[in-house]
């Protein structure tokens, strides 16, 4: 049978030359490629700047950059990992690929919505990275863009601005597209709760974006206004009230955090029974607690401006609130754990970065409980603290579960097999790589070094050394990552429909999936991750009826 | 086209729904789009309580500075257009396409008509140097600052929506004329629709908040 | 180590660490179960010891389950209580404190004491309270006050006033630090705060030292406020650039600006620099930013701007004594020579319609915000002065009062405060202008 690869169609019908046929497909596993393509471009910048701070950060002192050039820098890796890369993230890319072939439907509700979608992010991306070429270079606020900041500096801040509107309208029509596809086109007989746990972190997530995206998108052309106009909503000079800025940029924000790993927390449900051999454990609890972590995400936002000067009972409320985050996200946690009982558990490589990352993300969690108590934010606010407490939780463990998707799913896209011994070594290397850059730098804020400091005072010397060394650590581990699928596509064994074992619908069609997935739409009377005695109950026969 | 069937271990059947041509789909979808419009709205109105509580008196004595009247006509209007625009989308599924067009012309007149009056109360205050960034308001209390920030920011993003349903309406014309709406076929009339009842309802709300504050 | 980290330098320190040690505490607990359990199931659960048929499918176990919600649960609100405890005492304001204002500001701090005396670095007695009150200049940025040491910190944020307090009992120089993001100086925004004994504190206090570490005798004013007013952060006296031009050697020479998008040749004399200081985006000298520079004038009186100049003067003064004699002359020259040209006599409606006067006041008798001014000469006018209702004429000098302190007679019906006073923004000829205009009005 073709695959999807071989043929597709486009919004003008169809066309011979191959590269039209990409950048006009209307095939969701089409345009999942594409976004993945960019992102690891851009994600290929984002730590090239990076790996230039850590280096300048390595000894005290100026070494090589312009104090200015430095806030530039982690202000371009801020924006791009954020908007470029993690939000729209694991849901654009995989979200995309697989959300059809998991609920049994042959694409999204609206294809064409989808490609408008690429186009928008393609127009952001050109957008936020012509602001490198023009103007008074890139912006310098960080990414959070903070008023009256981003109203005063002369640097290109526009253009960054315009970048995230547009990325954010992207993001909601995708989140739209999401939303409407799982309310309507799961097979007949899936309920909500007999879809794959992917499918329910999605939903959550395309929700928040939803919901949440436009919130940022009016703030961001409010500050585009007052830079072009002048219209003085958050100037004080005007009357404007910067708190308010950030009230309204963090409402945003914060459920941003979770739109970025409730899908990965779908891709940890998804490969742990397979990589146990049996059902997950909690299956309900793990569905509710993504819509009661989306849901609760909203009311929490105060925390991060513990000291912005806010009223002091609206501090302790937030703070009250925040706590309440935790306890769906440890459920989760502990229902995982106990997937892991009584299995017939195999490392191997998706296993392995799933593991890796329950225990970084465990680590990114509980720092974050540490913030979360106001008096010790008091002083942990704006240190190093809390860029280690992000990182462990977006590339410990968002990107971590990210690239354990990838490698789970890799066959099934690609139709190929990677090589396993490679793919583990990666995974050793960004493991410890990952954990010598962002351990010291807990120790590190928590005696007091800033954020956002181009310089430091010497006590803090040997903390960023050994940060250095990880970050190369952590490099290498990536660029084995890309490596292993070069070659995998390349000379990798053909994979089959069914390499790992899997339950889920995705893995009863063929790899590389054919252009309209299934040939046949199957009926849905089972839950997702049913294994008797370690292999998969359900079978069907090749007109999708069950067999067993 | 037949309708496609999944069937289960019995032989029993159950309808698919595809993606192509989901009636329930498109406008579930177009609602979940307003949703996303009342959020971005939605914060406008927040920032105008904020200030409006902090700066009430100012507000009021701004409030009193716009010309009430021009507000109320366009109110009317608005009212008078999306009664039309509705009729339109109930001619149509009566299949009276003709009458339908026409309605939906004079909605689309109508918005423009709006949009007339919309822009000379505009041009009476800019003449008058109020207007974002302006020395003249500049120099002034605060209160009135952001008042007329506000103003000109909310208004604004209302009028852009209402040349958006005036481009949308033009092209729900096209596709009248072209049959790509249909009596049997009217999920983009029925979506534009939807979108000008929106439009309109965010003028209810506004058109209290600027005008009527200082009465 | 970070200078005094660990010596509980203020009160409340050790409930910070307190409720940071409970928290990361509890955290391990959970990390070791979680992570422990993990390793375990992966050695005792591994493929290679189990058999297929060995495998446990269970979906469900509600004790478990209702446990690791509830547990969990209550363990969150004893993390929640400590933070909230030491949050509590953080914030609570003491009554009887020395209260010290902070001016935060691109990319220095102004200490500025009861008595008016004013420091780059703060000076603060030892066991006793300490409350600070945190401002930015209104058309600043965003800074944040933090001494790690104290475990304290908040946000300056410009157009309020925030509130901070401390109580140190261990005599000790500790690190200050700007925690929020506020640009290319952001960095190097730093101070120390110094907790002296209250004896040696007082003698700083009553003499006219800039810090209890100066020898000798008290630096000239000029000096100090180059210190105090943060110029020092951003304009060096050695020739090098931080972030504006270097002091050294400027006055007299030319410099090339812009002047509103417009490139020229100016010759740095008096006038230009209390320009520059007073409306510094007017012009921006070449290959700098605008609206970097902070605009200080709120915090330089007329007298302190001539110590300024002085001491900019004296960084050139080696090199040339010809040109400050130069210099001298264009003093004379009209000390607004920059504002827009004004040629011949100033014209009324016209001032009456840029300044913003037309946006508040109508000439047809209609009320805006503020009364019409139709026949205004000469009339009836109910004001309220100082609380109290009086009637007057309209004459010329009340007329000029009302434009330079509109808030001094408020007319009735009106509030006070919403006139902005023009006696700061107006010269003496624009005012007399426009009150001529307004006679003209019937
Ligand atoms: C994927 C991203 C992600 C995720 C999931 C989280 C999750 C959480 N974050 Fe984090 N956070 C960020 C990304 C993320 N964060 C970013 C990017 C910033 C900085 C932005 C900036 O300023 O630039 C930030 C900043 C930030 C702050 C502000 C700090 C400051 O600026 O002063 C706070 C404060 O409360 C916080 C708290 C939390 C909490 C409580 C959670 C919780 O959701 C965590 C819940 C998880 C666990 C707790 C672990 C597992 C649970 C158990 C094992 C159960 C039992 C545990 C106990 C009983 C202890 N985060
Ligand atoms: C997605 C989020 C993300 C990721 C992955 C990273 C990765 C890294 N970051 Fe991060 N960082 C941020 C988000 C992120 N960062 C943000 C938001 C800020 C705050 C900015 C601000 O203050 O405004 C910040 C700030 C920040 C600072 C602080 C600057 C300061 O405050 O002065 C530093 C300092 O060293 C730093 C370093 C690094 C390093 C060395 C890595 C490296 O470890 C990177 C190595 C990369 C990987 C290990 C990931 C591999 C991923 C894949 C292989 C996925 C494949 C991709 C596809 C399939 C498309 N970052
Ligand atoms: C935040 C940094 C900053 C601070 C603080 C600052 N300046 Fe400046 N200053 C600048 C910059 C940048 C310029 C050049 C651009 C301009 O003219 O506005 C400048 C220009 C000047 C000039 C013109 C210099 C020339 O070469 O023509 C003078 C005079 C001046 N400043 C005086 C002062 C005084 C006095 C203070 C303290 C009260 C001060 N500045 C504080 C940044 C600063
Ligand atoms: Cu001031 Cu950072
Ligand atoms: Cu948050």
């Amino acid at each position: 049978m073709p695959s999807f690869y071989h043929e597709t169609q486009t919004v003008f019908g169809t066309h011979k030359n191959p590269v039209l046929q990409w950048i006009f497909t209307i095939d969701h596993k089409r345009i999942a490629l594409l976004y993945m393509g960019v992102m690891f471009t851009l994600f290929f910048f984002a730590v090239s700047a990076a790996v230039t701070m850590r280096a300048e950060l390595f000894f005290p002192g100026q070494q090589f950059l312009q104090p200015h050039t430095y806030n530039e820098l982690f202000t371009f890796h801020g924006v791009t990992m954020i908007f470029l890369f993690i939000v729209p993230g694991i849901a654009a890319a995989l979200g995309n690929f697989m959300l059809p072939l998991m609920i049994g439907a042959r694409d999204l509700s609206f294809p064409r919505l989808n490609l408008l979608s690429w186009w928008l992010y393609i127009l952001g991306v050109v957008t936020a990275l012509s602001s490198l070429m023009t103007g008074n270079g890139f912006a310098d606020t960080g990414w959070t863009f903070y008023a009256p900041y981003s109203i005063r500096t002369d640097a290109h801040v526009l253009s960054t601005l315009s970048a995230a509107f547009i990325l954010g309208l992207s993001s909601i029509l995708t989140g739209l597209n999401f939303v409407v596809t799982i309310h309507r086109l799961r097979a007949p007989g899936m309920d909500f709760f007999k879809m794959p746990l992917f499918v329910w972190g999605l939903y959550a997530t395309a929700w928040i974006q939803v919901l949440a995206t436009p919130v940022v998108g009016i703030t961001l052309l409010l500050v585009i206004l007052e830079r072009t106009l002048g219209v003085g909503i958050f100037d004080p000079t005007k009357g404007g009230d910067p708190i308010l800025y950030e009230h309204l940029f963090w409402i945003y924000s914060h459920p941003a955090v979770y739109l970025m790993i409730l899908p990965g927390f779908g891709i940890i449900s998804e490969v742990l029974p397979v990589f146990t051999r049996r059902t997950i454990f909690g299956y309900r609890s793990i569905a509710i607690s993504s819509a009661s972590i989306a849901g609760i995400g909203y009311l929490v936002w105060g925390h991060h401006m513990f000291t912005s000067g806010m009223s002091d009972l609206a501090r302790i409320i937030f703070s009250l609130l925040t706590f309440l985050v935790a306890i769906p996200t440890g459920v989760k946690i502990f229902d995982w754990i106990a997937t892991l009982y009584k299995g017939s558990i195999i490392l191997a490589t998706p296993m392995l970065w799933i593991l890796g990352s329950i225990i970084n993300f465990t680590v990114g969690g509980l720092t974050g409980l540490t913030l979360g108590a106001i008096g010790a934010d008091i002083h942990l606010h704006d240190t190093y603290f809390v860029v280690a407490h992000f990182h462990y939780t977006i590339l410990g463990g968002v990107v971590f579960m990210f690239i354990g998707g990838l490698h789970y799913w890799y066959p099934k896209i690609t139709g190929k097999l990677y090589d396993e011994f490679r793919g583990r070594i990666a995974f050793g290397l960004m493991f410890v790589g990952f954990n010598l850059l962002w351990f010291p730098m807990f120790i590190a804020g928590f005696l007091g070094n800033p954020r956002r400091y181009f310089d430091y005072l010497p006590t803090f010397t040997p903390f960023h050394q050994v940060a250095g060394v990880g970050a190369v650590l952590v490099a290498s581990g990536l660029l084995l990552v890309l490596y292993n699928f070069y070659r995998g596509l390349k000379e990798g064994k053909e994979a089959g429909a069914n390499p790992w074992n899997g339950t889920t619908l995705e893995w009863h069609i063929p790899s590389p999936p054919p252009l309209e997935n299934f040939s046949k739409i199957p009926y849905v009377d089972f839950d997702p991750y049913e294994y008797e005695n370690g292999e998969p109950i359900v079978q069907f026969d090749e007109n999708f009826r069950r067999v067993r | 086209m037949e309708h496609e069937m999944a069937y289960d271990m019995q032989g029993k059947s159950y309808p698919v729904t595809d993606f192509k041509d989901d009636y329930s789909g498109e406008k579930f979808g177009f609602w979940v789009f307003l949703l996303t419009e009342a959020m971005m709205f939605g914060v406008l109105f927040l920032l105008f309580s904020v200030y409006f509580y902090r700066h009430s008196e100012i507000f009021a004595i701004s409030s009193g500075e716009l010309n009430i009247w021009l507000g109320g006509i366009n109110t009317v209007i608005l009212l008078l257009s999306t009664y039309t625009m509705g009729l339109a989308s109930l001619m149509m599924r009566q299949n009276k396409i003709r009458t339908s067009a026409i309605l939906v012309g004079v909605t689309a007149l109508m918005a423009v008509v709006f949009l007339g009056i919309k822009g000379v109360e505009w041009s009476i205050d800019i003449h008058h140097g109020i207007y974002p960034g302006s020395g003249i308001l500049d120099v002034m209390d605060k209160g009135k600052i952001l008042f007329f920030g506000l103003y000109f920011v909310m208004t604004g993003l209302h009028g852009l929506h209402v040349i958006v349903g005036i481009a949308l309406m033009c092209w729900v014309l096209l596709l009248i004329r072209f049959g790509g709406i249909r009596p049997e076929h009217t999920i983009v009339m029925k979506n534009v629709t939807l979108y000008w009842d929106f439009v309109h309802l965010i003028w209810i709300v506004l058109f209290p908040l600027f005008y009527m504050i200082g009465v | 180590m970070l200078a005094g980290f660990n010596q509980n330098a203020s009160t409340f320190a050790a409930d910070v660490d307190r409720a940071f040690w409970i928290s990361v505490g509890i955290s391990a607990m959970m990390f070791i179960l979680v992570v422990g359990l993990m390793l375990f199931f992966i050695v005792r659960y591994h493929s290679s010891r189990v058999k297929p048929e060995e495998i446990r499918n269970i979906k469900h176990y509600a004790p478990l389950e209702i446990a690791w919600t509830v547990i969990p649960t209550i363990l969150l609100f004893i993390i929640f209580y400590y933070g909230y405890s030491a949050f509590r005492e953080l914030r609570t304001m003491p009554k009887d404190a020395f209260t010290v204002e902070v001016l935060g500001k691109r990319w220095s701090w102004t200490f500025i004491y009861p008595n008016g005396k004013k420091s780059t670095e703060l000076y603060v007695p030892a066991g006793e309270n300490i409350s600070l009150r945190l401002h930015a200049p209104v058309d600043d940025v965003l800074h944040s006050f933090y001494v790690p040491a104290f475990r304290v910190k908040e946000d300056v944020v410009p157009g309020r006033e925030n509130h901070l307090w401390f109580k140190s009992d261990v005599v000790g120089r500790y690190d200050v630090e700007c925690a929020e993001y506020c640009g290319t100086g952001h960095s190097r925004m730093l101070s120390k705060v110094e907790v002296m004994e209250k004896t040696a504190f007082d003698a700083w206090y009553a003499s006219d030292k800039l810090s209890p570490h100066d020898k000798g005798a008290p630096k000239e004013e000029g000096e100090v406020l180059y210190q105090t007013l943060g110029c020092s952060a951003c304009h060096s006296l050695d020739g090098s650039i931080i972030v504006g031009p270097s002091f050294k050697g400027i006055f007299g020479e030319k410099v090339r600006v812009l002047t509103s998008g417009k490139l020229r040749e100016l010759v740095v004399d008096e006038a230009y620099i209390r320009d520059s200081v007073r409306t510094p985006a007017k012009d921006v000298v070449e290959g700098f930013g605008e609206g970097i520079m902070p605009n200080l004038s709120d915090q330089i009186d007329k007298q302190q701007m001539e110590a300024i100049i002085e001491f900019i003067k004296k960084q050139s003064r080696p090199q040339n004594k010809a040109v400050s004699q130069e210099a001298v002359k264009s003093v004379e020259a009209p000390a607004l020579s920059t504002q827009p040209k004004q040629q011949g006599p100033l014209d009324g409606a016209a001032l009456f319609n840029t300044k913003g006067c037309v946006g508040c006041h109508s000439l047809d008798g209609s009320k805006r915000i503020g009364p019409s001014l139709k026949g205004i000469y000469q009339s009836r006018q109910k004001v309220v002065t100082e609380g109290k209702l009086r009637e007057i004429i309209a004459d010329e000098s009340y007329l000029r009062n009302s434009i330079q302190n509109p808030n001094a007679d408020v007319v009735e019906g009106f509030k006070s405060g919403l006139m902005p006073p023009f006696g700061k923004m107006l010269s003496p000829e624009e005012i007399d202008a426009l009150v001529k205009y307004l006679r003209s009005i019937k």
